[in-house]
């Protein structure tokens, strides 16, 4: 996993895609950009910029708002901007005596969409950078940027 | 060294009376950390909800200010919100439905020594409880109440809610919410509520800051979490919140003590929504006008010799 040119964005949307199976590109869209906005809140500022210099321009921009990172945000409210939009009905709930039948699990998704963003997110900058973005993200969710890019994304 | 909590302060001077400073500082021993509030029970709130946050903040702020497990009550009522107290290693009270507030109070009463929190949803705050709401704004009770406001009744699976936006959609509104939503924060300023504050669950280290504040804060302080709920509120989403709260500390000239100021500020909700702490001033609490807290004591402190002989026999048989 080396560093090559910078993608357009197009080209982004069109591998988080194929990788988490959205149904459209708008769809994979939305997801990078909210993947970014949560990593953003994650990670301090220094890291932004090196990971927004391997990006196109209209995705380096949303590394910029939430920049500067906040220790308290974890795996929860890193996904939460993700389910928030995510098509269910109902979330699992353990004390209604098992799993709704509606349920979906949020989670499985949240974090399959995810590693797709980061697969392609870990290409954009360098290994010790990649290294010490793991080091900032929140819980389970470092595990995700670790084993994203390798098999099965 | 941990920062300083308020003082429980109710009832000094008569027998058996609470320490004043009661909660923090955790009797000069062990240092106290996050870690001490994990409870054994594993949240069932959806993966993302934003009531993750709050439980983490109030650890956090308990932790900052000393305040060990055995020094504090959390008190809910019924909700997604209100399953809190079993998420956290504490004292807790789940009560009924709209009721924590009425509880607190009397536990409050009753014990003046322990940090008192109140956490329930908005359905719980400010609709079924709303009178309650009123009420202990207007008596500043010593305790801290935070709701958990995702606009929206979350555990009953997403009906409308006394704080969801008129038009908002839902299965007990199809044609839209008709009504005006209740905004919490005018409405403790109306009641004649001490502290007002909102904060936001996606940006958890500046609710620590809103918490420790009220924690602090000698009488009832309200802190009205924006809590998205990820599964039934699409509108109030996390985006949603984010675009429109703003700091209200950074403001030119922001004074939370200048009652004008604070009236416009409790009444801004829309395209601008400010967090932080909205109002603060300081009135007697309700504990200190209850004389019968200055003579006698808080009843957590009695023993055998404060009360009549058939009082305490009648006292130890329904306890034991
Ligand atoms: C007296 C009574 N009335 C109604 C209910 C049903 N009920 C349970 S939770 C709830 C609404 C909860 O909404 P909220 O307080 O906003 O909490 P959330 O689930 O959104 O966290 C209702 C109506 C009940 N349990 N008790
Ligand atoms: S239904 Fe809403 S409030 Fe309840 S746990 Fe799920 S996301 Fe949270
Ligand atoms: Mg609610």
């Amino acid at each position: 996993m080396e560093r090559g040119r910078v993608l357009e964005a197009t080209e982004v949307y069109a591998r988080v895609r194929e990788v988490a199976g959205h149904g459209s590109d708008e769809e994979a869209a939305g997801v990078v950009r909210r993947v970014l906005r949560s990593l953003a809140r994650s990670v301090p500022g220094h890291l932004c910029g090196r990971l927004a210099q391997g990006l196109p321009a209209e995705l380096a921009v949303e590394l910029e708002d939430a920049c500067g990172g906040d220790p308290l945000v974890e795996a929860q409210g890193f996904i939460g901007p993700l389910v928030n939009v995510m098509d269910v009905e109902a979330g699992y709930d353990q004390s209604l005596g098992g799993l709704d039948l509606s349920a979906v699990y949020a989670d499985d998704d949240a974090s399959r969409w995810v590693r797709a963003v980061f697969a392609v997110l870990k290409e954009a900058v360098d290994a010790p950078t990649r290294d010490e973005i793991e080091r900032h993200l929140p819980g389970e969710v470092a595990g995700w940027w670790r084993e994203a890019g390798g098999e099965g994304a | 060294m941990p920062e300083t909590a308020r003082g429980g302060g109710a009832a000094g001077g008569a027998p058996g009376a609470a320490r004043p400073g009661g909660g923090g500082a955790n009797g000069g021993t062990a240092r106290v950390t996050p870690k001490d509030f994990d409870s054994e029970h594993r949240p069932t709130w959806c993966p993302g909800c934003g009531d993750y946050a709050i439980l983490t903040a109030i650890k956090k702020t308990l932790a900052d200010l000393g305040i060990a497990p055995h020094q504090v009550m959390i008190i809910s009522g019924i909700g997604c919100g209100s399953k809190l107290p079993d998420y956290i290693h504490a004292n807790g009270f789940m009560t009924i439905h709209g009721r924590p507030l009425a509880v607190a109070t009397g536990f409050r009463l009753a014990n003046p020594e322990m940090t008192v929190l109140v956490v329930d949803g908005d359905g719980d705050a400010y609709g079924i409880g709303g009178n309650h709401f009123i009420h202990t704004c207007r008596r500043n009770i010593n305790l801290t109440h935070i709701v958990q406001n995702n606009q929206i009744y979350a555990l009953t699976k997403g009906q409308y809610s006394p704080t969801s936006e008129q038009g908002f959609v839902t299965t007990t509104s199809p044609d839209g919410a008709p009504e005006r939503p209740v905004l919490p924060t005018a409405l403790a300023f109306a009641a004649g509520a001490t502290f007002i504050a909102r904060a936001f669950a996606g940006r958890p280290q500046h609710m620590v800051e809103v918490m420790k504040e009220a924690v602090r804060h000698p009488g009832y302080a309200l802190v009205d979490v924006m809590q998205p709920c990820v599964t039934f509120n699409k509108l109030n989403t996390y985006e949603w919140y984010d675009q429109r709260a703003y700091d209200a500390a950074a403001e030119p000239g922001y004074d939370p003590a200048d009652p004008v100021q604070a009236w416009e500020r409790v009444n801004q909700w829309g395209d601008r929504i400010p967090i932080g702490i909205l109002y603060r001033t300081v009135r007697p609490t309700y504990e200190e006008g209850v004389r019968a807290l200055q003579r006698h004591g808080p009843p957590a402190r009695w023993t055998e010799r404060d009360l009549p002989g058939e009082v305490w026999d009648a006292m130890v048989e329904a306890f034991t």
